[in-house]
């Protein structure tokens, strides 16, 4: 029966999906009038952040200690990252000083 | 105190935009955008070939490019409109303002060259944001065109808190 086959072959696919897939869940932080919103973003670990750059100036997510470097982030343009360490990190955009954010990793 | 009477200059050139070009169309808002930020390009240009200070040269490059990311805009946006920037009273006084800071800006070596620059940068900035606020957001009859002029408000505010700290720091 080949039908049947198929059908649990689809079934284990479906079952084995979230955990293969869902590793983490996505976030946005926008980057907008010259803020990162929000501000603050908590996050946990294996998360993905992506900052969208909706400003008409480019900007970067920048931690030069922690080796964060988001490169210049272009109007319209996005970035994504993954947390892979937990506690805070603060970043700011390298272009504009007074632009800061934190990522809170639980 | 040339400088100090160039600077009244470009601020009396953008405040009569104010006053007396009432309501601009949007064409001429087109033109007018697109020479306020062609200006604060070419003397970050300036500056970024005659400054030793290296804050100065952080922020000359950062004008050109936010200023020129928003021109880039703001041709594309004007095209996409079908709105041919035009001239007008402001532009040309604007136009007049840049050249007589450019040259005189020439004349200038070292920490007066900076202070120069910089003192220009917070009276210029200061001068378009006011511009925006009673010229440009106002009198906007497109919808887009309005919120491009509304978008880059903050990149304005945030340059003249920049060029502040850094006058503060040049010190006199």
């Amino acid at each position: 029966m080949p039908g049947i086959g198929r059908i649990l072959t689809l079934a284990a696919a479906i079952a084995l999906s979230p955990g293969a897939i869902a590793a983490g869940k996505s976030h946005q932080v926008v980057i907008e009038g010259m803020k990162f919103v929000p501000e603050r973003i908590e996050v946990a670990v294996g998360d993905s952040i992506t900052w969208v750059n909706k400003d008409p100036v480019p900007h970067t997510v920048t931690n030069a200690a922690k080796k964060i470097e988001s490169g210049t982030i272009d109007p319209n343009g996005k970035w994504k990252y993954v947390v892979r360490r937990k506690g805070d990190i603060d970043y700011v955009c390298r272009f504009h000083p007074g632009m800061r954010g934190t990522i809170g990793v639980k | 105190m040339k400088n100090a009477s160039i600077t009244v200059f470009a601020i009396a050139a953008l405040a009569a935009g104010a006053a007396y070009a009432q309501n601009p169309s949007d064409p001429q808002i087109a033109g007018i955008v697109v020479t306020a930020n062609q200006i604060d390009i070419d003397a970050g240009k300036l500056a970024k070939s005659h400054t030793k200070n290296k804050e100065v040269q952080g922020f000359a490059n950062q004008m050109i490019k936010d200023h020129t990311a928003v021109n880039k805009q703001a041709v594309a946006l004007a095209k996409k409109l079908k709105v041919k920037p035009a001239a007008s009273d402001t532009q040309a006084s604007l136009k007049k303002g840049a050249s007589e800071n450019i040259s005189n800006l020439k004349k200038l070596k070292g920490k007066q060259f900076d202070k120069a620059y910089i003192d220009h940068e917070v009276d210029y900035h200061q001068a378009v944001l006011d511009a925006i606020d009673k010229t440009l957001i106002p009198s906007a009859q497109n919808a887009e065109l309005k919120g491009l002029i509304e978008k880059v408000r903050p990149a304005i505010a945030a340059h003249l808190d920049h060029a502040k700290m850094i006058q503060s720091k040049l010190g006199g």
